[in-house]
């Protein structure tokens, strides 16, 4: 039964739309008074992730489990063979492997298995006087506005597209070929969302220009300037739509203020990615204190998809580190609107987090709950999690680690649970009332490293199904030089 | 007894209102249930129950008996031993609830590594009925007369005098459900000038609200006296343990609005309240 929306939510649609109508006067006044204030340069930075809220990208299937491959880096001559099975109880396990190596000149990975998300291989080469590579392709141009944007609107920078990158996202699978360091010459020719696309960028100096063009004729172009910390970039295509975006960034001591302003056609959707257009005009302002004592951010953002979709979010993170495994954690968030082009609008919510982390002696202990609300101060709560970890450190690189959660997710909302594997991060979307228990135990074996992960969920005296049977993972991995 | 302590103590005397003796604490554990506030317990019966294992090594042996919310008819009487050995702990028990034709039997083992400044241990306790009437569901299927639960504690000095806690006795079950549904309940207690402060959250379960508690203790060398109260709905209760040599004795009163008082002693050899 569909509920109405709060007079809260109500009063925010309103003020959506009245800033809806104002925006391109304030994207011009906000250009102004940024590019007035910035001017100072250095290359525009990926802001670490917030150990917040966790969520997929648009493209990923709502309420459906998401697994990223991390980019974890392997040294020159050195390869990785990989093995693993899953399973539940009483059904039949799924075998992966893996490969990867890295060569002077050759490197590549080659993962198998059924129903594997992150099946498929890729291998790229020294040629022609630069890289060429054929497999996955996760590039990043500029901004992001064709290809390599951030999942959030609220986002400075993709987590998953370019060669910095902490994750190795899939925009699309084909052939590339770059030249000259960090991609002076760049090409690429595969399949993005099914559609087959070629294109190349060019950069020279802080000018950078590229297009993407598909068989049907259509065309996007890009124009870019990065001058050090700023970044700014230009998309556009035959039917003269286009979207422009700035990223101002200066520093201070360990202080940093970010802003980026964003604005133009909202029918412009990237070719390659147009689930990863983004909304059409955006401002989002970024503060960060990365102080050796800790790390302190306060985020705001507003954006805008269309005519009464649009969206607002305030955040406040603050982390103490006390050395290197030990922290306290704690973070607010309003929300209003949504982050989302199509799809529910969830309305407002607020929240708020907090995290603690401590070791001692091989024994490491950490806390977590979070909450967020339909209404002020958590209330109306949509989803809440309790969390707690303990980790014990063995001989010889062995380990235990128990994770168990107890959470509450409202009819409606999704929760997504972040597990680290040995190759993937992976977003367990969960709904409705439970608890889960992960039980991780690594340990050296058979000249590599052998984890095995035991996962129970449920809730005690609940009727068996199968997302109630418990989930098993064994892995093995060895890594050796080739020469 | 110190001319300090009797001064803290009738501080508290003041401060703790008569009205929160009358209320009343619910019963977080089960089958090892002893007279003991929340959280790591030197106690065997204690480590049983919430996986917390004891900061010290060493032995010890207690008994426990819980008369739940009045009833004559439901008592738990208990019996566990410990031992440790450097970092690592053990600890098994046995259990009994209920009379003859209403009640179970359980048995109860803990293990686990314990370091000054932290600890972490797994525990599983296995029921039974203890009639079984012949042709009955229970009596051809063990699912049906049986439960097991397996879970897990850990625990950790985040700072001088402030110790942390995570206990999750449920995290797994099989079988016969148990009695009572035991969340993850996260604890904190800060020590300060012989007063210890602790809270808890216990997570939702089922369909309820989380729930929380909080309480102080006052302890001299061979006595502990505590206070706690916990809400949903707002109850409390109190506790008062004593040791001599080896020994220890100690008893806890706690009441339910509705239910009635839960009342635990506890007495034995090598262990202590804390």
């Amino acid at each position: 039964m569909n509920r109405a929306p709060p007079p809260v939510a109500v009063n925010a649609a309103r003020r959506r739309t009245r800033w809806g109508t104002a925006l391109p006067a304030l994207v011009i006044v906000a250009t102004a008074l940024l590019a007035a204030l910035f001017s100072t340069a250095a290359g525009a930075q990926t802001t670490p992730d917030s150990t917040g809220y966790a969520e997929p990208p648009p493209e990923a299937t709502a309420g459906a489990d998401y697994e990223v491959e991390s980019a974890d880096s392997l040294a020159e001559g050195a390869i990785e063979l990989g093995m693993g099975a899953s399973g539940r109880a009483g059904a039949k396990p799924r075998q992966t492997r893996r490969v990867r190596f890295n060569d002077r000149t050759l490197g590549g990975s080659v993962r198998e298995g059924e129903a594997d998300p992150l099946a498929g291989g890729s291998i790229e080469t020294g040629a022609l006087a630069g890289r060429v590579g054929v497999g996955r392709i996760a590039p990043r141009w500029g901004r992001g506005l064709l290809l390599g944007a951030a999942a959030e609107p609220w986002s400075a920078a993709a987590s998953d597209r370019g060669a910095r990158a902490p994750f190795y996202g899939r925009a699309g699978r084909g052939a590339w070929y770059r030249l000259g360091e960090d991609g002076a010459v760049e090409t690429l020719y595969g399949r993005f969302a099914k559609r087959d696309l070629m294109g190349g960028r060019a950069r020279i100096g802080p000018f950078g220009f590229g297009a993407l063009a598909d068989h049907a004729g259509q065309t996007q172009a890009s124009l870019s300037f990065c001058p050090g910390r700023t970044e700014h970039e230009l998309a556009l295509d035959r039917a003269g739509r286009w979207r422009a975006e700035a990223m101002l960034e200066r520093s201070a001591g360990s202080r940093t203020l970010a802003a980026r302003v964003r604005g133009g056609t909202r029918d412009l959707r990237s070719l390659a990615e147009p689930l990863r257009s983004g909304p059409a005009r955006s401002l989002a302002l970024e503060l960060r204190d990365d102080a050796r004592w800790g790390r302190v951010r306060a985020q705001a953002a507003l954006w805008h998809f269309a005519p009464g979709r649009g969206g607002a979010r305030a955040a406040l993170e603050a982390r103490r580190r006390f050395n290197q495994h030990e922290s306290v954690a704690i973070g607010f968030e309003e929300r209003h609107g949504t982050p989302r082009e199509s799809g529910r609008i969830p309305g407002f919510r607020q929240g708020a987090w907090g995290e603690w982390r401590g070791e001692a002696a091989g024994l490491v202990l950490a806390l977590r709950h979070e909450v967020l609300g339909a209404e002020r101060l958590g209330r109306a709560a949509v989803r809440t999690v309790t969390a707690a970890q303990a980790e014990l450190e063995g001989p010889a690189g062995s380990g235990l680690r128990i994770t168990h959660c107890v959470y509450r997710v409202r009819s409606g909302e999704s929760l997504y649970l972040i597990e680290t594997a040995s190759d993937r991060v992976i977003l367990r979307a969960v709904s409705g009332t439970g608890r889960r228990t992960r039980v991780e135990l690594r340990a050296p074996g058979a000249g590599g490293h052998i984890n095995a992960v035991l996962e129970i969920q449920g809730v005690t005296g609940a009727l068996s199904s199968e997302a109630t049977r418990p989930r098993w993972t064994l892995d093995w991995t060895r890594r050796a030089l080739s020469r | 007894m110190r001319p300090a302590w009797i001064t803290r103590m009738a501080g508290l005397a003041v401060l703790v209102p008569i009205a929160l003796l009358a209320l009343a604490v619910r019963a977080v554990s089960q089958d090892f249930t002893c007279a003991t506030p929340p959280g790591p317990a030197a106690s065997a019966g204690a480590f049983i129950e919430s996986g917390l294992p004891p900061r010290g090594a060493g032995s010890a042996l207690d008994a426990s008996y819980t008369r739940w919310f009045g009833l004559p008819e439901l008592e738990t009487r208990a019996v566990a031993c410990r031992a440790g050995w450097r970092q690592a702990r053990v600890a098994a028990g046995f259990s009994q609830t209920g009379e003859t034709d209403l009640g179970w039997s359980a048995i109860g083992l803990a293990c686990g590594v314990a370091r000054p400044t932290g600890g972490a241990g797994l525990r599983a306790v296995a029921r039974r009925e203890r009639a079984i009437e012949p042709g009955s569901a229970a009596a051809s299927r063990l699912e049906a007369r049986a439960g097991a639960e397996v879970g897990w504690g850990a625990w950790l000095e985040a700072a001088r005098r402030l110790r942390l806690w995570a206990a999750a006795p449920q995290s797994w079950s099989a079988g016969v459900a148990p009695p009572l549904d035991r969340p993850l309940e996260v604890g904190g207690e800060f020590e300060c000038d012989g007063l210890t402060f602790w809270l808890t959250r216990s997570a939702p379960s089922g369909g309820a609200e989380a729930d929380h508690g909080a309480g102080v203790a006052l302890r001299s060398e061979a006595l502990i006296a505590w206070v706690s109260a916990r809400d949903r709905p707002l109850r409390g209760g109190v506790g008062l343990a004593g040791s001599a040599r080896r020994f220890f004795v100690a008893a806890a009163v706690e009441s339910h609005p509705e239910l009635g008082e839960t009342v635990r002693l506890s007495l034995g050899l090598g262990g202590a309240a804390r």
